[in-house]
């Protein structure tokens, strides 16, 4: 068959590909769907060296110990259901099989401890500053807010 | 058909029953000899994977005739048990870009530089795990109520900050995750005092993340919880997440 410009134009390339990336993403085509959607997952991870950070020290090295990562779902935005959590973390170990995988729920108290034993870690062992743990600027520094309101000319579209 | 003629295509899967899901687009010229050709999606001009065709001249031919059996796509059947559950989904390699925000001014050390960075990494397989399940806005959730409810205001310039913050970039790093070693490294970081013997530039950071996987593009997006980006905005994980708009 010779394509003629009066037939190309219906001219239709059907695909049977086995495994594209390019078709992972058919639903971003429509924002309205994915506005409706929100997100697959969200929370907060951290990393600790198995048994804990409270069990790490320094003169340690990092390469002695294994790795774990230890996510959760503590997003107020989304609030992910915690039946799907089995499920992030069958999804993190495909991605990063280095790692064991520890997913908890933003209640359970295991993550409350193991939270606050990696920012213990870091605030008494690292010599971070506790104020860098939650979101600040410092004096006269211009936010990623000011910035938007800047760039739109300070004027936001009406309510 | 003039030798300079330039072939328009439009590529679509083939759904049963339903309509066809539209996949992308490209053009190319007729030049005989095989090409490859990226397809692009019509509306957000992403790419869609790389088509293969070969044009074919016939022998004697004057004019110049494009032979469709000639168009021909690279693949191998699928070897999954069960294809129409497991359809379409990527499987690798990871590939991340890590973004500064525009307020990083002149920082010169590296660990400061934490707090204005996000990354996001395009993970595999997210729909064989995640299967249709999707996670709404909260809700019961009065800040998400403000975002998603509330002002447009608010939604657009959320949307304003997510594109600054995740804009492509001179500054931007990228990288391809390999192994767990390629995981330590962007969680590497830490203090480095001039002068002193601490440094802990090359260690695992203890530190915390706030984190979305987007349905929008299957990306793992996180940053430092104490990023200084989030100050002012009413929500993390919407400012991660782009909070797509409704109209």
């Amino acid at each position: 068959m010779s394509i003629s410009p009066q037939n190309m134009r219906s001219t239709r390339i059907v695909a049977k590909v086995s495994n594209p990336a390019w078709m992972a993403h058919r639903i971003a085509l429509n924002p309205c769907v994915l506005w409706y959607l929100g997100v697959r997952y969200s929370g907060e991870f951290h990393p600790r060296p198995q048994g804990g950070w409270q069990n790490f020290r320094d003169d340690m090295y990092d390469s002695d110990v294994p790795w774990e990562l230890v996510i959760d779902n503590n997003s107020g935005t989304y609030g992910p259901d915690p039946m799907m959590l089995p499920a992030l973390r069958a999804c993190m170990e495909y991605n990063f099989p280095g790692f064991n995988i520890v997913a908890l729920d933003y209640n359970d108290p295991d993550l409350k401890e193991s939270v606050d034993a990696c920012r213990a870690y870091a605030l008494n062992i690292r010599g971070v500053h506790k104020e860098d743990l939650q979101p600040h600027t410092h004096n006269g520094e211009i936010t990623l807010q000011q910035e938007v309101t800047h760039a739109s000319g300070d004027t936001l579209p009406p309510p | 058909m003039p030798s300079n003629a330039e072939l328009g295509v439009q590529v679509l899967d083939k759904d049963d029953g339903a309509k066809d899901d539209h996949i992308g687009r490209f053009t190319t010229n007729i030049q005989p000899g095989a090409k490859h050709e990226e397809i692009q999606s019509h509306a957000l001009k992403r790419s869609r994977g790389i088509f293969w065709l070969k044009v074919r001249v016939p022998l004697g031919s004057i004019t110049p005739v494009l032979n469709l059996s000639t168009l021909k796509i690279e693949s191998s059947p699928s070897t999954d048990r069960f294809p129409e559950k497991h359809q379409y989904v990527f499987d690798g390699p990871i590939r991340f870009s890590r973004h500064f925000s525009p307020t990083i001014g002149r920082l010169t050390n590296t660990n400061g530089a934490r707090l204005y960075s996000t990354w996001k990494m395009y993970i595999k397989g997210v729909k064989l795990f995640f299967g249709d399940e999707f996670q709404p806005w909260n809700h019961k959730y009065k800040a998400a109520q403000a975002i998603f409810q509330g002002s447009f205001a608010i939604r657009t310039s959320i949307q304003a900050g997510h594109r600054m913050l995740y804009a492509r970039s001179t500054t931007n790093g990228f990288g391809i995750i390999n192994d767990k070693e390629d995981m330590f490294d962007i969680l590497r970081g830490g203090k480095e005092e001039l002068g002193s013997r601490s440094t802990f530039q090359k260690r695992i950071k203890p530190a915390v993340y706030t984190y979305i996987i987007s349905a929008e593009d299957d990306s793992f997006r996180f940053s430092e919880t104490g990023a200084a980006f989030f100050v002012d905005f009413a929500s993390k994980h919407a400012l991660h997440s782009n909070c797509c708009e409704s109209e």
